[in-house]
């Protein structure tokens, strides 16, 4: 049987309401703020009308990165296991890690913002992202030049060899 | 030449002065650098034996670098001699200098305020990498590939410092986790010392005040033999930054070379040091660890051995140095022997520029360079035959050589296989060649060097493969 659409059985969906830092509203489909630990851990005690998340710690900006980078990230995973269960072949993981480096590849302080909005909201997989793409970022580079990328201002001269 | 206490002065440092020396002795001269545009505290020389190139010995990092300035020059005659040109002409070139140098200026001075601009912008927000919780810094340093990146994120900050752990160095007897040398360099003026990673292109500096005024004599499994002053002689681990210290030499410091059989920690240890006497003989000295003092033996041989500048190899009990006419010399310490001999192995040419020892799986191999590179020989010493024995391929062997320390590895990549890895650079810092006996040509690990010969190189002198025999493991929290 070919993917029959049937808008009649498709229940509405649900949504949630992110509130970021600086005052926006982002309605987002719940499944997709389901992507963060955090929003799921407290999800069943909260009442269905009362399902708004003030995020202080996540500017606008950055908010619509991670709304971005969360729906890929369920449809995707949609579309492999629909691939996976037709049995038909399909590169989807490929491709979204294709879409992952793709949108990784920020600013030094975009990439903050991702970093600590991605460990605020605990959702584990972009936190490895923004993680890895920082080792990245630091592997060849001497300290002077890591201090350089990232705007950091040397305090000292650290001794990498000694021992505790 | 000091002359109010009429006697020589050894000079570390020649400051902005170049000094230019002709084989003839007549013309030798020396020059302010500032005024005739040159890089100062060198030393520009040629040579008897080959007329065309131009050798500069930089004193600050010790290094030797080798120019053709004309390629299509014919053999000359005579030997070449230094000029100075007119004044005018050097004023000349100074005028145009200066005002480039100004125009530089000019330009730095609007880089800076446009940085400055941009600072102030940046400052606004409120990113700030060092504010990034200890957690997250801890999770980035577990998500590094190598120890050197590991290392220098400790470097970038305290607050990164206070994240991550030091490294954990653990003595590790059954090898090395780090399956291949780091080239480590260090200028005797300052304590700050460099490591190499030859896979990567990547230093590290790092700061070490035991390395102040002290020489790199040899190196051997993480520890170095190092002297200072004229009779101090002691070992040193950079890794654990432990000190062996070593009995006072009686004479002034004239090996040719200088080697130790194991690790100081171990009880066994033999540190031995050869230098020529005069016509068929060499003085020996050798000190055991638990030993008050050195010991000397005039080591004597039917045939002249002259100790070439090669760290000797220690092997099967006993330390095997290299000749200048590839004679080799053997002082074997088995039994309490003491016993000196030299093998009068045959010298297939007369032109070597480098030549470098090593020991692999209980055999003797020996490196041997022309001038310019233009052939690179591998060897492996025939015992029983008392000859060299050339080796045109080393299968997945990899070789990483340098005026202190040699070392022989299994290669752990396929790509490192059948090279050898020296210690000159092309062009830039990180920039190191190897030779490729396969195709027997020189290559530049950035890949934009290929050729015969060294010309336009650099070659590190004060430096050492160390491969640490200790591993280091990520410690989260």
């Amino acid at each position: 049987m070919k993917d029959s659409f049937n808008p009649s059985i498709e229940p509405p969906k649900k949504t949630v309401t992110l509130v970021s830092s600086d005052g926006y509203d982002f309605e987002v489909e719940e499944e997709v703020a389901l992507e963060s630990q955090v929003i799921k851990d407290g999800f069943e005690d909260k009442a269905v009308d009362d399902r708004e998340y003030l995020l202080f710690n996540v500017h606008s900006d950055t908010l619509e990165l991670i709304i971005k980078y969360c729906e890929k990230h369920v449809s995707s995973r949609k579309s492999i296991s629909a691939a996976a269960a037709s049995s038909s072949s399909s590169n989807g993981e490929e491709a979204l890690k294709e879409w992952d480096e793709h949108f990784i590849s920020v600013d030094t302080n975009t990439l903050y913002d991702i970093l600590m909005a991605a460990d605020y909201l605990n959702i584990k997989s972009l936190l490895d992202l923004a993680i890895q793409k920082v080792a990245d970022t630091i592997h060849g580079r001497s300290p002077e030049q890591i201090r350089k990328k990232f705007n950091i201002e040397n305090d000292s001269i650290i001794d990498p060899w000694a021992s505790e | 030449m000091d002359f109010s206490e009429e006697a020589w002065v050894i000079m570390d440092c020649l400051g902005d002065n170049v000094i230019f020396v002709s084989t003839i002795g007549a013309d030798s001269m020396s020059v302010s650098a500032t005024q005739s545009g040159l890089k100062g505290n060198c030393i520009y020389f040629t040579l008897v034996k080959d007329k065309h190139n131009l050798y500069v010995f930089d004193l600050e990092d010790e290094s030797i670098s080798i120019y053709l300035p004309c390629p299509s020059l014919r053999t000359p005659s005579s030997l070449p001699f230094w000029l100075l040109p007119s004044n005018r002409l050097v004023e000349k070139q100074n005028v145009d200098e200066n005002t480039t140098a100004k125009k530089e200026l000019k330009m730095e001075a609007m880089r800076n305020t446009l940085a400055i601009i941009k600072v102030n912008v940046e400052k606004s927000e409120r990113i700030c990498w060092i504010d990034l919780p200890f957690d997250l810094v801890a999770m980035i340093a577990m998500h590094l590939p190598l120890a050197i990146d590991y290392m220098n994120l400790r470097c970038v900050c305290k607050t990164w410092a206070f994240s991550v752990r030091p490294i954990r160095w653990r003595v590790n007897p059954t090898g090395s986790t780090i399956e291949y040398p780091w080239l480590m360099s260090s200028n005797r003026e300052s304590s700050r010392c460099k490591f190499l990673d030859p896979t990567c292109n990547i230093t590290s500096h790092f700061d070490m005040p035991e390395l102040l005024y002290a020489r790199i004599c040899s190196s051997k499994d993480g520890w170095l033999l190092m002297s200072a002053g004229d009779y101090s002689m002691f070992f040193f681990n950079p890794f654990t930054k432990e000190i062996v210290e070593l009995p006072d030499l009686t004479e002034i410091f004239s090996f040719s070379g200088v080697s130790f059989s194991s690790p100081p920690t171990s009880p066994d240890c033999v540190t031995f040091g050869i230098c020529f006497r005069g016509f068929n003989a060499v003085d020996i000295y050798f000190v055991h660890l638990e030993d008050d003092a050195w010991t000397n033996i005039l080591g004597v041989s039917e045939a002249r051995f002259i100790p070439s500048k090669v760290t000797p190899v220690f092997c099967n009990g006993a330390f095997y140095c290299l000749g200048q006419k590839r004679h080799l010399g053997i002082f074997d310490l088995k039994d309490g022997l003491n016993g000196w001999t030299v093998l009068c192995t045959p010298r297939p040419c007369s032109c070597i520029h480098r030549s470098y020892l090593l020991e692999y799986n209980g055999e003797i191999l020996s490196v041997f360079v022309s001038h310019k590179g233009k052939y690179v020989h591998v060897l492996k010493l025939d015992y029983s035959n008392e000859t060299w024995k050339t080796l045109s391929n080393l299968e997945d062997i990899m070789l990483f050589v340098s005026r202190f320390s040699s070392i022989a590895l299994k290669a752990v990549a396929e790509r490192m296989q059948n090279k050898i890895y020296f210690s000159v650079s092309f062009n830039c810092e990180n920039n190191y060649l190897f030779y490729s006996l396969q195709i027997g040509r020189w290559q530049s690990s950035f890949g934009d060097y290929f050729g015969e010969d060294l010309y336009n190189t650099k070659e590190l002198l004060h430096c050492a493969w160390m491969q640490p025999t200790i591993s280091w493991k990520h410690t989260s929290s």
